[in-house]
């Protein structure tokens, strides 16, 4: 018994020195590829977060390369997607859908679902603005990154369906993390709440959430998202008043000039316009 | 009668021999013990003048290549207001330093207490007289170089734009400066843990050859300003050496200081990708060396990850997370 005992003892004992103690000096060995991928594709991102579409398609396109270099299906699916994007943010379209049906195909052949998803929505919205058939999109899993929930979102939006695109804004708030990027997706879904809330003409409900916009583009720094969110606040038929909303709207229109936004700029000088003439009709 | 003035006679002399071997042991120790504490043997003195005595006291030690050679005999403030620290070292010693040879306070390990360094002096001059005043210096302490690493991180953006202009004689891949940069590789990667010495070693080489480029610049015919540059761009990367050193010396309670360096060192970072993205703007070609400096501060960073996660704190590499690969922000109009 004792001498049973005492080899369970030894046993074990042998088991968790191996398990604790075995440590391997075999070198790191990166592939440098991949090291320059990872490098053009955070440059890149960069590059879209500060609006300087030439660069992330410059940047991207690089990444791309390496990524074909590397030959790996995930990697080279994300970098069609990433260079799709850029091209979408340039307005260069044939491109941008190109790159697109590039990583559907890949994504399908590859089992990749959330790219799969990504390159879905991201053709829907191309194909919505210019009255083209919809693709398929898949059911949403749960689990997704934040990005997906907020294109579902914005579609959902603009197909009218209220319910499916507040779920889906909610997820993507969800799904957001606390840094940087995290913080920007929860301020899109918060400002796409808001145009809900105002299609809904729930005033307070969408002040509320434009706030909570304009309250994160101070931490993280959005310019066109504070101007977007400001132009809701200036546009809500109560809930501020004309003073706070002629405010909202100049300050607004200043964004979009110094953004070099044309549309946005004329967009908010219409509104402005009109809150000056209802506030001279109001005296 | 007889026998009892015997057995009292034998008595005695045991007990004389008992006291002669009790006295003859005791001078034998004092004897030992005064060999050994050189209360005998022969002394000469050197001075030092520190801006204050605060971190000095009586009996200090005073060592020299590791072995004590001495401490401070007395601690004085001269009429001019000049404090004067007066060490005691033995005379067989006297003729290894050389004059050139200066004072350094140190801290002996991690918790253990502050002790004087002599150093060696010049070889090639003669050696000190007794008596002769010592040059003192400071370790230098973490505070002064994050204090001297913050100008570096201000001036990145003016540093960046200037390498821009570089980057002709820096893209040539057997230029001296690439050739640094791939040292600064193999620190990083060398250090694991016990073998921290050895990555100073590499670390020293790289800054000595970061030297020599700077040494070089002005046969490089380059603009003084960007020369400038290039020492300012040096400058920054050589407070990583004593860094280190005060890593190794002060311990537990330095790794919220370095924390503090890392930060400066991310956002160095951070600017300098900033930076690669303005640059691309200008020149396609001159990402590549905005983004060639964003990988050594990177490597900056993981070598001070490394010193504090295998060293100090926990002993072990830090765990390898899978790398993801970042996905662009999603193309919305949001405008409503």
């Amino acid at each position: 018994m004792t001498r049973r005992f005492i080899t369970i003892v030894l046993f074990v004992t042998w088991l968790s020195a191996c398990a604790s103690g075995h440590k391997t000096n075999m070198p790191t060995i990166e592939n440098p590829y991949l090291q320059h991928l990872h490098d053009f594709t955070h440059v890149g991102v960069e590059a879209m977060q500060q609006e300087k579409w030439p660069v992330a398609i410059q940047v991207f396109e690089k990444a791309l390369n390496m990524a074909k270099l590397i030959n790996e299906p995930a990697t080279l699916i994300r970098s069609w997607y990433n260079v799709s994007m850029a091209y979408k943010a340039a307005s260069k379209m044939q491109k941008a859908e190109a790159s697109l049906q590039q990583t559907l195909s890949l994504a399908q052949l590859h089992h990749v679902l959330a790219d799969e998803i990504r390159a879905k929505l991201q053709l829907n919205l191309i194909h919505f603005a210019q009255d083209r058939q919809f693709e398929e999109v898949p059911a949403l899993p749960t689990g997704l990154a934040a990005d997906i929930y907020l294109m579902a979102g914005k579609l959902a939006y603009l197909q009218h369906h209220e319910q499916h695109s507040k779920q889906r804004y909610a997820l993507a708030i969800r799904a957001s993390g606390e840094d940087r990027v995290g913080l920007s997706s929860q301020a899109k879904a918060l400002l796409g709440l808001a145009q809900l809330a105002k299609r809904e003409t729930d005033a307070q409900l969408a002040k509320n959430y434009a706030l909570k916009v304009l309250r994160i583009c101070h931490q993280i720094g959005e310019p066109r998202l504070s101007a977007h969110a400001s132009l809701l606040l200036a546009g809500l038929p109560h809930g501020l008043s004309q003073q706070e909303a002629l405010d909202y709207a100049r300050r607004a229109k200043n964004i979009y000039v110094l953004l070099h936004d044309k549309y946005g700029q004329k967009k908010a000088e219409m509104l402005l316009q009109k809150l000056i003439k209802s506030s001279q009709i109001f005296r | 009668m007889v026998d009892s003035l015997n057995f009292v006679s034998s008595i005695k002399r045991q007990v004389g021999w008992f006291v002669i071997l009790g006295i003859g042991v005791l001078i034998l120790v004092i004897l030992i013990a005064s060999m050994r504490s050189h209360v005998f043997a022969k002394k000469f003195y050197l001075f030092v003048a520190p801006p204050s005595a605060s971190m000095f006291y009586e009996g200090q030690t005073v060592k020299f290549q590791g072995f004590g050679i001495g401490n401070i005999d007395r601690i004085s403030l001269q009429d001019e207001g000049q404090v004067r620290v007066s060490l005691r070292l033995l005379e067989r010693y006297r003729p290894m330093v050389h004059q050139g040879a200066v004072v350094q306070l140190m801290k002996e390990g991690l918790l253990g207490e502050q002790i004087l360094i002599l150093t060696q002096g010049d070889t090639s001059k003669p050696m000190l007289n007794d008596g002769a005043i010592l040059a003192y210096e400071e370790e230098a302490s973490l505070k002064q170089l994050i204090t001297s690493l913050k100008p570096g991180v201000i001036n990145a953006n003016i540093l960046l734009k200037e390498l821009a202009t570089l980057s002709l004689w820096m893209n040539d891949p057997y230029s001296d400066l690439r050739v640094s940069m791939a040292g600064l590789r193999e620190i990083s990667e060398s250090v694991q843990g016990e073998n921290v010495h050895l990555a100073m070693q590499s670390l020293t080489n790289t800054l000595q050859k970061l030297d020599a480029i700077v040494a070089d610049l002005d046969e490089q015919k380059l603009p003084m300003q960007l020369a400038d540059t290039l020492r300012r761009g040096t400058s920054i990367l050589k407070n990583i050496e004593p860094l280190s050193k005060a890593l190794a010396s002060d311990g537990v309670e330095t790794i919220q200081r370095s924390n503090d360096l890392l930060k400066h060192v991310n956002e160095l970072s951070a600017s300098m990708t900033v930076i690669t993205t303005d640059l691309s703007e200008v020149s396609p070609e001159l990402t590549a060396v905005a983004r060639d400096s964003r990988a050594t501060l990177k490597e900056m960073r993981a070598l001070l990850l490394k010193l504090q996660n295998t060293w100090l704190v926990a002993g072990s590499s830090p765990k390898k997370k899978p790398k993801k690969l970042e996905t662009a922000p999603p193309v919305l109009n949001l405008q409503p």
